[in-house]
């Protein structure tokens, strides 16, 4: 598939209709509000939330599927993230190496998504795995150094524990190529943007920008949340642009790696 | 800090033991993966082929709650071993 196949692959997907558009509004907000809770005031409340709003939008998803309405992805996409939350949540995380965490919350997700793209019929150009042209995502994979360290002095998190010395950096690293900078890519910019393309009238730049930024929430900090938004907000429309998530995957797991691994244990000593 | 593991997540284990997180946090997602399976099966049973489409919605919570709660009752298992 050349680049301007896949620019100008029609984006337009989904136009839903009232009620599910009325029920959408209802999921997002609660979808915030289970975040908000978990991030700030009762995180079991959160999570309970969370487990309603799931079973809601899996039944919904299930009924429209049962009217054949071609709606249904864009609430089986929606499921992920109460997926994600609760997976990230219940895994019994204590009992292993801090490094190994994100595998262990990031494979659960990475079934369901893998699931939801299937049970949706996208393709791999829908999701964006596919190199158009290595050039501009050799470029916007770059950009994830200097994110990650701008990230990094904004935040200020320690560094992974068990990712001191070569190996274990490098072994961390691409923990984070695969379950953040990957998996986080293909939620996001690769299924969420797609399949929410149009609804509501909005672009799915804004679906994929909000519930990425939303469930950003967890980080407690105002400056980071909004540095990330503002990278989902550019890789989103880099996406667009290129029909490509190979390049804002790199870019997200160089920034991931350096915000988690590299910038604490250069600069923070 | 990324979505999957957010300070949230981080200070939500750092509140309790593993089995005082699995019998307040475990048990939702257990309640969860039940309903889940339950209506799975009926929608497959009183779907006329016995394969309902409509069964594959739920699918995308169930499997990766069962990969959850595998994992809960494997690190359970473990810390009774020890």
């Amino acid at each position: 598939m050349s680049a301007a196949e896949v620019r100008e692959r029609e984006p337009s997907r989904h136009v839903v209709s009232r009620s599910v558009a009325a029920a959408l509004h209802l999921y997002v907000a609660a979808i915030a509000i289970a975040e908000a809770l978990i991030a700030f005031a009762a995180p079991l409340a959160g999570t309970v939330l969370y487990a309603f709003v799931l079973l809601i939008i899996i039944n919904h998803d299930a009924w429209l599927r049962a009217q054949s309405a071609s709606e249904s992805g864009v609430l089986m996409t929606l499921a992920l993230l109460p997926v994600l939350r609760i997976a990230s949540l219940t895994m019994p995380l204590t009992e292993l190496p801090e490094i190994a965490w994100y595998a262990a919350v990031g494979t659960p997700v990475l079934f369901a998504a893998t699931l939801a793209s299937l049970w949706c019929g996208l393709t791999r150009a829908d999701i964006g795995l596919v190199l158009p042209s290595w050039r501009p995502q050799a470029a916007v994979a770059a950009t994830g150094v200097p994110l990650g360290l701008v990230a990094y002095l904004v935040a200020e998190p320690s560094a992974v524990a068990g990712t001191s010395g070569v190996p274990g950096m490098i072994a961390g690293a691409l923990m984070l190529f695969v379950f953040v900078g990957l998996l986080e890519e293909l939620v996001f910019r690769g299924m969420v943007q797609t399949v929410f393309e149009g609804a509501l009238g909005l672009p799915g730049v804004f679906w994929s920008t909000m519930l990425f930024t939303v469930m950003y929430v967890g980080a407690r900090n105002a400056a980071f949340v909004a540095l990330m938004a503002a990278v989902g907000l550019a890789f989103g429309w880099f996406v667009r642009r290129t029909g490509s998530i190979v390049g804002v995957a790199a870019a997200h797991g160089l920034l991931a790696s350096g915000l988690l691994i590299a910038w604490p244990q250069l600069i923070g000593g | 800090m990324t979505s999957l593991v957010s300070r949230s997540t981080e200070s939500v284990f750092h509140s309790g033991t593993l089995e005082s997180l699995s019998t307040t946090f475990g048990v939702v997602l257990v309640a969860l993966v039940i309903v889940v399976l339950v209506e799975q099966r009926l929608m497959r049973a009183f779907s006329p082929s016995g394969r309902s489409s409509t069964a594959r919605s739920l699918s995308v919570a169930s499997v990766p709650m069962l990969l959850t709660v595998a994992a809960v009752f494997a690190a359970r298992f473990a810390e009774f071993l020890k």
